[in-house]
């Protein structure tokens, strides 16, 4: 869209909007036509907008969408029409900014794509020239060259109302500990931008450590966000949170919910990342849980995500079993603060993974047989009626696995699941009630599923996609109960890796300072 | 997980999951032979070319069940025909109205509309990923080639609120191939075509366009013009389009699409 910039001279006084948006340009303007203009080139400190105006009644569902955010203007004429908004321009409640950066390098705002691949041309309706658009977040709404994006600026209005945590659990002790600490980081003043880490073994009980934290920060009126990799992670910690805090505003944020949804208020957001885009300057408290689980790691995307979505004096908390190696260097040299965990919540060891070899395996497994290791293994659990998560390095390999199971263990119930099996819940749930007894998987089930008794093995474990922290995480699956606290984890493998062997390491390192 | 050979062998993105992948690398390949991939193996793979019609007036894929208008064992292609032998029972339906009887709409689509298609159409038009186009514009113009001369081709306009809304006309940009002449406008807006019916479809269309200034302009009488638009589902947009053409006067038209849909779509 393009907007009119009115020139000094037709403007009464200096309180008045400069921008007027293209629909509400008189046709009968001397030259007005002439001067229509894309934000993008308009030099930025040429935007001046009114102050507000205090005496003005803002809209309540406007700003109740608004408040934290930055918002394409498409987003929110789906819901709110366009005089309303200009109304609020020019009472100084809204300003409008560029949604994109042309120079040094075409950068989408809202996103921070620089990926030449990622931006398309079109002859652009609106703006009525070539006009570029971002390809990378297309999903929540086309930012182009002539989009705007708008912010509040309206009162915070923070909320002085007490917030009640109705979670009435105990804390371990080592939980304890680290609830403490992270609690003391929460403050109602940073000095500038804050990071802290809480490293904590799969199965210590990580939510539960956050609630002191979170409570704190709502006390204070300010709003939290914990932002997590995966939809399903989303889904799960909700009825959690709204649990734990039943006073406060908890919502959930993650693709597809319906415009209604997406917008409304909230005091603790929990939310993926993509849906991080679509705040601005909101947040003081952010936690990152499974840092190193995002999609894309921890990595240009998330960083700009998180920048974008927490105020510029906040504290950032990192949440992971297995923290990228950058975020461990910087705890080792002190540049970060952080604490870990290395009990689980019950005060069992983890149970150390058996490296076992499987000779060629996959010579076998063309003929759809397995390894020995692995049926002796299979028949032993299958005697003690265990149930069995089985990881494997591809999806192809997965029918031939399924066969390679059925030919050696006759009657016993085998299902696949990887990351676009549309039948993905059903399976896990079904899994979950005892119905199936093996469940053979990708990387996919790695961390956040807690079956109880369950014993791992994986599959090929030399394979490249089994990280050291992919593996921990696996290892990480077994003896989450008290009643059940140690179980097998078998990595079959042709051939140790180095990251087979940092795993067991690393589990071997977190069990001996858990005696500590 | 990626190691730096896997960067250094693939140098391709595909322009629908944007995931790099290796082209074949073969002798069309060195001489310059074979078109530029856009697509990874995956993606290509879940698209399903027409490669045999069952009917030659709206060239609907042979396979569909329900149909078994054509005898299986002829060989058929998916290129235009002259004289139109095979009719559906849709295109049957069309040629007993009277406007019909002495013409026609012959019509072929680069693929089935299966879910796949759905979701990357979905993406073009109401993501609004405009480079999309780039994957179907040249083989619209090839399709285009078997219908012999073609004197004018255009597309199926937009309504000005919904080209507002969507900052392009989806058609125009598929029809980049061509020399596109804006030869109608629409009279009213008219709701989505993809919510409604085939009735509804019919109805809402009666005197959808009418010729713009430029197709006024335009001697139309005895041209062969070729329309352009995104998804063929019951053909009542197209020929709501093309009897406009009739009654200026064209010979014959025809049209292209990127989708012929075959009613096999999961709701």
């Amino acid at each position: 869209m393009r907007f009119y910039s009115i020139p000094k001279e037709e403007r009464p006084n200096s309180k008045m909007a400069r921008l007027i948006p293209e629909p509400f340009v008189p046709i009968d303007h001397p030259h007005a036509m002439n001067l229509l203009v894309r934000l993008t080139d308009l030099p930025h400190n040429q935007n001046t907008f009114p102050q507000v105006n205090g005496t003005f009644q803002e809209t309540d569902e406007l700003r109740k969408m608004m408040t934290g955010r930055r918002l394409l203007l498409d987003e929110i004429t789906a819901l709110i029409p366009l005089q309303l908004i200009q109304e609020h321009v020019n009472q100084g409640f809204i300003q409008y900014e560029s949604a994109m950066m042309t120079q040094p390098k075409l950068t989408c705002k809202r996103c921070g794509n620089q990926d030449p691949f990622l931006f398309g041309k079109i002859q652009c309706a609106r703006c009525r020239q070539s006009c570029r658009y971002c390809r990378a977040c297309l999903m929540m709404g086309r930012v182009s060259q002539c989009s705007p994006l708008l912010t509040w600026h309206g009162d915070r209005r923070p909320s002085k109302k007490e917030h009640i945590l109705g979670w009435e659990g105990t804390l371990s002790p080592a939980q304890n500990k680290a609830a403490e600490a992270l609690k003391e980081q929460v403050s109602d003043l940073y000095e500038g931008h804050q990071e802290f880490l809480v490293w904590a073994v799969c199965g210590s009980g990580k939510t539960e450590m956050l609630y002191p934290a979170i409570h704190k920060a709502l006390n204070q009126g300010d709003p939290v966000l914990v932002a997590t990799p995966r939809t399903d992670v989303v889904l799960e910690l909700l009825p959690r949170m709204t649990a734990a805090f039943p006073n406060t505003k908890v919502r959930a944020y993650y693709g597809g919910l319906e415009p209604s949804e997406r917008y409304s208020e909230a005091e603790l957001v929990i939310a993926t990342t993509h849906q991080l885009l679509r705040f601005y300057h909101h947040f003081s408290l952010v936690i990152i849980d499974e840092v190193d689980a995002f999609p894309y790691t921890y990595d240009a995307k998330l960083q700009y995500a998180v920048k974008n979505a927490r105020t510029r004096a906040s504290l950032t908390v990192y949440v992971t079993a297995t923290p990228p190696n950058l975020l461990i260097r910087q705890a080792k040299i002190g540049k970060l603060p952080h604490v870990r965990v290395p009990r689980r919540y019950h005060g069992h060891d983890l149970p150390v993974p058996k490296l076992t070899w499987a000779g060629n395996w996959k010579k076998r497994l063309e003929k759809d047989r397995l390894p020995f290791a692995l049926i002796f293994w299979f028949r032993e659990q299958i005697e003690k009626s265990n149930q069995v998560f089985l990881f494997v390095p591809h999806i192809q390999l997965m029918p031939k696995v399924v066969n390679g199971i059925k030919a050696s263990c006759q009657q016993v119930t085998v299902e696949a699941v990887h990351a676009n099996d549309p039948d993905r819940r059903e399976k896990v749930s079904k899994f979950r009630e005892g119905a199936t007894r093996v469940l053979v998987t990708t990387t996919i089930l790695e961390r956040g599923v807690t079956v109880k008794g369950v014993q791992v093995a994986v599959f090929g474990a030399e394979d490249r996609i089994f990280t050291e922290s992919a593996l921990v995480q696996i290892a990480g699956r077994v003896g989450r109960s008290p009643d059940q606290p140690d179980g097998d984890v078998i990595f079959f493998h042709h051939g140790k890796t180095k990251e087979m062997i940092k795993a067991v390491r690393h589990i071997k390192l977190m069990n001996k300072e858990g005696i500590r | 997980m990626t190691s730096w050979r896997d960067h250094l062998s693939e140098t391709n993105r595909c322009l629908y999951c944007h995931e790099v992948f290796s082209g074949e690398v073969n002798w069309t390949w060195a001489l310059g032979l074979s078109e530029e991939k856009l697509l990874c193996p995956a993606c290509e793979g879940k698209l399903e070319e027409i490669k045999e019609t069952g009917c030659d007036m709206c060239g609907r894929p042979v396979e569909q069940e329900g149909h078994e208008f054509v005898d299986s064992t002829v060989k058929r292609s998916a290129s235009f025909v002259s004289k139109p032998q095979f009719l559906c029972r849709d295109c049957s339906r069309w040629g007993e109205e009277d406007r019909w009887k002495n013409h026609s709409l012959k019509h072929r689509a680069l693929y089935s509309y299966n879910d796949f298609l759905q979701e990357v159409m979905a993406t073009f038009k109401y993501r609004g990923d405009a480079e999309i186009a780039t994957l179907f514009s040249g083989k619209l113009k090839k399709l285009a080639k078997s219908a012999g001369r073609i004197d004018v081709v255009t597309v199926i306009p937009l309504a000005d609120d919904r080209l507002w809304e969507r900052g392009f006309n989806q058609a125009e940009l598929l029809a980049g191939a061509f020399r596109v002449r804006h030869l109608l406008v629409r009279t009213v807006s008219t709701e989505k075509q993809s919510k409604r019916d085939r009735r509804g479809r019919m109805a809402a269309l009666e005197g959808a366009f009418r010729m713009s200034e430029e197709g006024e302009r335009l001697e139309l009488s005895g041209k062969r013009v070729l329309i352009v638009d995104d998804i063929y589902t019951t053909g009542s947009t197209l020929r709501s389009a093309a009897s406009v053409m009739y009654e200026a006067g064209a010979v014959e038209v025809l049209a292209v699409t990127v989708a012929r849909a075959t009613g096999k779509l999961k709701k």
